[in-house]
């Protein structure tokens, strides 16, 4: 994935979660590594997509598929869904 | 002084989770502003972890309390909170202090009883027990005899007072630091102005001894129409408990906020803010645009605000406010 795909990803998925309604659900165990990704600039690398995306997941799994959908992310889209099913 | 010397602060109230506020810190300071300041309310989590978390996760940004109480915690108990931060995050550390919120501390049984005399009690303590002597007073409000520290801390803590009424603004202007001053609207911060200087004078200081900070009702959206949708709960809140006189001076029906304040009571929030007008939203707040947003801050700076801080909400979408902010309203005014 392209950096600048990567820091809008990152960008949409970071104002998904501080905008949500459900902020208590996030862990202090994700909680922790995302305070620590950010603070390493580190989210829109590998590590911190994956973190914000658990993050999403978790707070608002349809809106995080509908922006990854909306991003061009169709498969990754499909696996959060399942993975929310679970 | 020019603008290019305006400081900005932002508030967070510690009702949001931890990583939240500790995210929009780091975000804060990125985006270019000097301070953090941070509500202390018992019924929202604790204000000292939230700004102990913020001062890990910073390098430069200042953060303080913004506003403690005195009457909910003891003035030496603030002295050691601000002190231990002060640790972490060595010349960093204000401490902003008022009387607080009377309905909060009423469900507590507390009464804020001479107001001014425990300001007055309070900034003498926190100032002498963080500059390291000590405290001996035999105040109105306070009494403390041979209090002290175990450790050392590094440099003196600026002490903020958070003021709205004549007396307060005065007394602030005469002993504090820094003045945080509760309004929105360039009238309201004129007339503050003068009691400020009023203080400042009886105090024989001089106004750059004073950090003048409007803390004001803030939303700021491309919307201007979503910027006042975010505003709404929070000027409904500070119509419902404006003083009449106040009320009037900006043309506002005191039946208008007296109906807002029993619709909350009542817990009809829906009733309640559907009755805030535009001329409440102008009054209470600094709400719209970023241009919008920006020409009011910018009269404000003109008049001899030296810090503004935006207060909540900040905007429909903070984060992006705060980097809206950082983007084009600091560059803007620190150009000048």
């Amino acid at each position: 994935m392209d950096p600048s795909r990567r820091e809008k990803l990152s960008d949409i998925l970071l104002d998904l979660i501080l905008d949500s309604g459900n902020a208590d659900k996030l862990t202090p165990e994700l909680a922790r590594p995302l305070i620590d990704a950010a603070r390493a600039d580190g989210l829109s690398n590998k590590t911190g997509l994956e973190i914000l995306l658990e993050a999403g997941a978790l707070l608002e799994p349809e809106k995080a598929a509908a922006a990854l959908e909306a991003q061009g992310f169709a498969e990754l889209a499909s696996e959060l869904k399942k993975s929310v099913r679970k | 002084m020019g603008l290019s010397k305006l400081k900005f602060g932002v508030e967070f109230v510690p009702m949001n989770p931890y990583w939240k506020t500790t995210l929009l810190a780091m975000e804060s300071e990125r985006s270019g502003f000097d301070n953090v300041w941070i509500t202390d309310h018992y019924n929202n989590r604790n204000v000292y972890v939230s700004l102990t978390l913020a001062a890990l996760h910073t390098e430069k940004i200042k953060l303080g309390p913004g506003v403690t109480n005195p009457y909910m915690i003891h003035p030496v108990m603030t002295a050691q909170a601000v002190a231990s931060l002060n640790e972490i995050a060595p010349g960093r550390v204000v401490c902003g202090i008022g009387v607080g919120d009377k309905t909060t501390l009423g469900t507590v049984g507390i009464e804020s009883q001479t107001p001014l005399a425990a300001i007055r009690d309070s900034v003498q303590i926190i100032r002498d027990m963080t500059s390291g002597k000590g405290s001996q007073l035999e105040g109105k409000a306070f009494r403390v005899s041979g209090a002290r520290f175990f450790f050392n801390v590094g440099n003196p803590i600026p002490v903020y007072v958070g003021a709205q009424g004549p007396k307060m603004l005065s007394l602030a202007g005469e002993i504090g630091d820094g003045v945080l001053i509760n309004a929105s609207h360039r009238r309201d911060i004129e007339n503050a102005l003068k009691f400020v200087k009023e203080g400042v004078t009886r105090g024989g200081r001089t106004m750059d001894k004073v950090d003048v900070a409007v803390y004001a009702s803030f939303s700021m959206a491309e919307d201007p129409a979503k910027a006042v949708k975010a505003a709404t709960p929070v000027v409904a809140y500070i119509a419902a408990g404006a003083p009449p006189p106040l009320l009037e001076s900006h043309g506002i029906s005191v039946q208008a906020a007296e109906s807002i304040k029993n619709g909350i009571a009542q817990g009809k929030w829906k009733e309640a803010f559907g009755q805030v007008t535009s001329e409440m939203i102008d009054a209470f707040s600094i709400c719209g645009t970023p241009e919008t947003c920006l020409e009011r801050i910018e009269e404000l700076g003109k008049i001899g605000m030296t810090q503004f801080v935006a207060g909540s909400p900040l905007g429909p979408k903070v984060r992006g406010s705060i980097r809206t902010f950082g983007e084009r309203i600091i560059p803007s005014l620190k150009h000048d």
